[in-house]
């Protein structure tokens, strides 16, 4: 008996001091993380903070542990004004059951506002949430690096366009015979000039717009639109440049046609890169039918074409900034490597999904989907360069 | 014919729409500037405008500004020509009276001269985008 007890209790110290030593070790983990760190209990009461978290924040540890977090640590909007509890990422990720990321801003006890990026997740003892955990970072370091790239790459681009805007208009000016009538080998070379303007002026306006997005400072600006509309207009558009091809364009509509909230100028850059690189890469003759359809809680937009297929070996690699298809050198389509690119980020910033099946010398399909629940309004200093 | 300033301050682009309006028979006066603008005018009372917005001393906006204030004889209409697209400025030109904006970079001679007359009819309504 006497044994026993000694035994048990050996076990109990044992398992004190090991519980003793985790503790210490989770204590030792948490200070030394890098980045700020709060831990909140079911009720949203601080229990836990590092030494980053309390250097971003300017707060002393008795400043906030015990507090209740969203009324501790104040978070504002750009424009200074306070962010409803609900809408804030610790509530979101507590409702939800999920991870969430996303860029906020803090007041610090001195009153300055800081952006941090702030990822905060549940944390779940079977099934149940029984806190959350914060972690974020200051952000200021690099958004005043992204201005200063955005300053440099907005004079950069308006610098590039003054000089192309005279080459084209001169162009122009030699093609409706300003400089006395031209030969028609004359003319053909006076084209090929306004071409290649043209599409230099693209590429800066595109690359523009990558800068804007990667930098999340594109303004994301959602307005109730029918999908429809957005698809029969970039059809319109694109329809001399398919003719010139001999390319039939068809619009199919299999589902019930509705209104959602999404950015319209965002969209259209979307589908009109997707239908447009469908008309670029089909052979003359051929066929692109645009699908307008539903899946679960999408719209789904799928454009088919019969041309020359993405090659297995490229597939992956597609929406890479700057890739080009070794098919795509070989049929001498011009282009930039920077379109899908582009669009799979605007698809991104649409809360939408991207995705395609493609079969060499048979054709491509794209299909991209759009969340009928609809967007929250993002603010952004820019729009898109179109 | 009518008479028209050219505010622009690229000198090329100032000498090719001087070059392509003169060939439509309106008498054209060239400012590199908004301050220059202003400036002529003093002597000059153009029927319009075409308006540059970047520009050095004193952008379009400014010039704007400006032409609301000390211009009450006659006020000319204003054609916007920017390569600027979605921008706070073009808002800001609209608020300011401008008639219309067109993209310098796609607009070819026969074009220039189009809405150049366009925006010269006495139409009400033109004023779009």
């Amino acid at each position: 008996m006497v044994k026993a007890n000694q035994d048990l209790i050996e076990k109990l110290e044992i398992q004190a001091a090991r519980a003793l030593e985790e503790k210490a070790n989770t204590e030792a983990l948490f200070a030394s993380i890098g980045e700020g760190v709060i831990a909140t209990d079911t009720e949203g009461t601080i229990i836990r903070i590092n030494k980053p978290a309390l250097e971003i924040l300017g707060y002393r540890k008795a400043d906030l542990i015990g507090h209740w977090f969203t009324e501790a640590v104040v978070a504002v909007n750009e424009d200074g004004s306070i962010v409803d509890n609900q809408l804030r990422p610790m509530a979101k990720a507590y409702l939800t059951g999920r991870t969430i990321t996303e860029r906020v801003y803090y007041m610090r006890k001195d009153g300055t506002i800081i952006p941090v990026l702030a990822n905060v997740s549940p944390v779940l003892m079977r099934g149940k949430p029984i806190g959350a955990i914060l972690i974020f970072r200051d952000m200021s370091e690099e958004m005043q690096n992204d201005r200063l790239k955005m300053d440099f790459i907005g004079i950069a681009s308006h610098q590039l366009r003054t000089p192309l805007t005279a080459v084209v208009t001169y162009a122009h000016m030699l093609e409706e015979n300003f400089g006395g009538k031209l030969s028609d080998i004359q003319l053909s070379f006076v084209n090929v000039i306004i071409t290649a303007s043209r599409r230099m002026n693209e590429l800066v306006g595109t690359l523009l717009n990558i800068t804007r997005i990667e930098a999340g400072n594109i303004r994301v600006d959602p307005k109730l639109v029918q999908v429809e509309n957005i698809v029969t207009e970039i059809l319109d558009e694109l329809k001399p440049e398919a003719d010139s091809k001999r390319i039939k364009l068809n619009l199919v509509i299999k589902t019930e046609l509705e209104r959602i909230k999404t950015d319209k100028l965002l969209v259209h850059e979307v589908f009109s890169n997707v239908i447009s690189n469908a008309i670029k890469y089909t052979p003359p003759g051929g066929k692109i039918l645009v699908t307008i359809t539903d899946r679960f809680n999408d719209i789904v937009v799928s454009v088919k074409d019969n041309g020359y297929g993405i090659p297995v070996e490229d597939q992956r690699f597609i929406f890479i900034k700057f890739f080009r298809s070794s098919d795509a050198m070989k049929h001498d389509v011009s282009g930039t490597g920077l379109g899908l690119y582009l669009t799979k980020i605007l698809v991104d910033n649409l809360g939408g999904e991207i995705w395609f099946k493609s079969l060499k010398n048979k054709g491509t399909t794209f299909f991209v989907s759009l969340p009928r629940s609809g967007l929250e309004r993002k603010a952004g200093q820019f729009t898109l360069e179109i | 014919m009518a008479e028209i300033l050219i505010v622009e301050d690229d000198r090329d682009l100032n000498n090719a729409y001087k070059l392509i309006l003169e060939a439509d028979k309106h008498h054209v006066i060239s400012a590199f500037d908004g301050r220059q603008a202003l400036s002529k005018l003093h002597s000059f009372e153009p029927d319009l405008i075409l308006l540059d917005l970047l520009m050095p001393i004193k952008s379009g906006v400014e010039f704007l500004r400006d032409y609301g204030v000390d211009h009450k004889k006659k006020r000319a209409k204003i054609l916007v020509f920017t390569n600027l697209e979605n921008s706070p400025e073009i808002d800001e030109a609209f608020r300011l009276g401008a008639d219309k904006c067109v993209i310098k970079a796609w607009t070819a001679p026969h074009g220039l001269v189009k809405v150049v007359n366009d925006v010269l009819q006495p139409k009400p309504n033109s004023a779009t985008s």
